[in-house]
């Protein structure tokens, strides 16, 4: 643990050309004129920030290798058909009555870039609130959807689990082409029925909620995505949330430490300014210590977490005594991998309690099972 | 030289565009096909979108470039068969 006083945000030492991709993905960024675009924009593709990238090396009139006009592009087509796509499946949800609304993606590059090339989408991510799940599922399924992950448990038992760091299963489609689509229900700490409510008039997230949501995504990542976080930057730089709405929803659900490292992330990161108020508003969230673990170095690879480790670090990103309380109770409750991980009829269900903790200690492992990787263009 | 086609020409039905990054993309949805128009492209896409007609539409190239017609056409000529052959569009003859 870092000592109270001095608890900063981990500033971590980047190559040049780590600091070339993100002046590139910074809002007010400089072009840097002195490094290979070949070079940054390879990295940038590792970073996942390959289409923002590009798109201000050729603003700014660098040549580049022709290979990377056609990922670009190619990369547009693809997003152009997820966004259809998207709006097909929400269609097809909104006439079935379930209220559904999209979660990052398309939507989001719209928001941050305006352009909804200009950032990397492998899937479709949806959001129902938990009693409309099986409604959802139906509708999918009927829509040339197949079930994948975790595949054969019953939707009502389903939405009972999962909290606002995970609660998803993933369906895939292949007509006309591959497609995977999540199906999140506990995005945020949020009674469903005030959710479904803020959706009941709008298609999207209403702007307090999104950027928290986009923050908890973040903080879920240990800070550890640039591709989120510069779209963030790219959001307060065009179009700034009403900064009291954000901070009240904050308070409200317990979500203010998690806004006040997400800043500054974006501060570090993007050279983003936040209002003084704001800063003054989520000073007492600021943590006096914190896991240096609970930061993660977006430059280099991560290695999986230890489930335990996992569990202590969202445990430390809630300040109140009671968001705490709530995080363990919920995580003593089944969840979607231990309904995956063994089939019990409906009637003994509450075994589940039971197969929760033998997964807990890791008694029992997943089921999943292994398949040698595979590489698909 | 190829003359233009008398029909109405459009974007085929499983082709959606939209411009992006800077240049129109347009995709076909049977077959995952996608192609990317450049500046003029761009520009003789969004016209015959909007016209249908290829004769309305080289007049108002006419209008916008200090070039001659017949280059007109023949640039318009060629963009059509390509996007013809792409399955991009279909002309009602």
């Amino acid at each position: 643990m870092s000592t109270p006083a001095d608890w900063r945000f981990p500033v971590f030492a980047s190559a040049e050309v780590d600091r070339a991709v993100l002046a590139l993905c910074s809002p007010r960024g400089a072009t840097p004129a002195a490094s290979e675009p070949d070079a940054v924009l390879a990295r940038a593709a590792a970073l996942d920030l390959f289409p923002l990238a590009f798109h201000r090396l050729r603003h700014a009139g660098r040549r580049v290798n022709s290979r990377w006009e056609e990922s670009f592009r190619a990369n547009a087509a693809r997003n152009l058909w997820l966004h259809h796509e998207q709006a097909r499946l929400l269609e097809l949800l909104r006439r079935s009555g379930v209220c559904a609304a999209p979660l990052k993606g398309t939507s989001l590059a719209e928001l941050a870039h305006g352009d909804l090339s200009l950032r990397t989408q492998v899937d479709i991510d949806l959001h129902v609130s938990p009693p409309d799940l099986g409604g959802a599922l139906e509708v999918l399924e009927s829509a040339g959807y197949r079930r994948t992950a975790p595949a054969g448990v019953p939707a009502a038992r389903l939405a009972a689990t999962g909290d606002e760091f995970t609660s998803e299963c993933s369906l895939e489609s292949t007509a006309p082409m591959p497609l995977l689509l999540e199906l999140h229900w506990r995005i945020l700490p949020l009674r469903h029925a005030e959710l479904r409510a803020a959706l009941r008039d709008a298609d999207t997230l209403p702007p307090d909620l999104n950027f928290l949501y986009l923050s908890l995504r973040a903080a879920a990542d240990r800070w550890g995505g640039l591709k989120l976080l510069s779209d963030l930057a790219h959001w307060l730089e065009r179009r700034p949330p009403e900064w009291p709405q954000v901070l009240a929803a904050a308070r409200r659900l317990g979500l203010r430490r998690i806004l006040c490292l997400t800043l500054d992330a974006l501060r570090v990161y993007f050279g983003t300014t936040v209002p003084a108020e704001v800063e003054a508003a989520l000073a007492s969230a600021r943590p006096r210590r914190f896991p240096p673990a609970g930061i993660a170095n977006p430059f280099e690879p991560q290695p999986p977490q230890a489930a335990s480790r996992l569990h202590r670090l969202r445990l430390a990103l809630h300040e109140r005594r009671r968001d705490q309380v709530r995080y363990l109770l919920r995580l003593l409750r089944p969840s979607a991998g231990d309904l995956a991980a063994v089939s019990v009829p409906g009637r003994l269900g509450f075994l589940y309690w039971g197969v929760r903790w033998l997964r807990l200690s890791g008694l029992l492992k997943g089921a999943a099972r292994h398949q040698p990787a595979t590489a698909h263009s | 030289m190829t003359a233009l086609p008398k029909g109405k020409v459009r974007p085929a039905r499983d082709v959606i565009y939209r411009e992006l990054g800077g240049e129109m993309v347009l995709l076909n949805l049977q077959n995952g096909v996608y192609y990317g128009l450049n500046e003029t492209g761009v520009q003789m896409w969004t016209l015959l979108a909007e016209l249908k007609d290829p004769r309305r539409v080289l007049d108002a190239l006419e209008q916008e470039y200090a070039a001659s017609r017949a280059q007109l056409e023949q640039d318009l000529n060629a963009l059509l068969a390509e996007l013809s052959k792409k399955g991009l569009i279909e002309v009602d003859e």
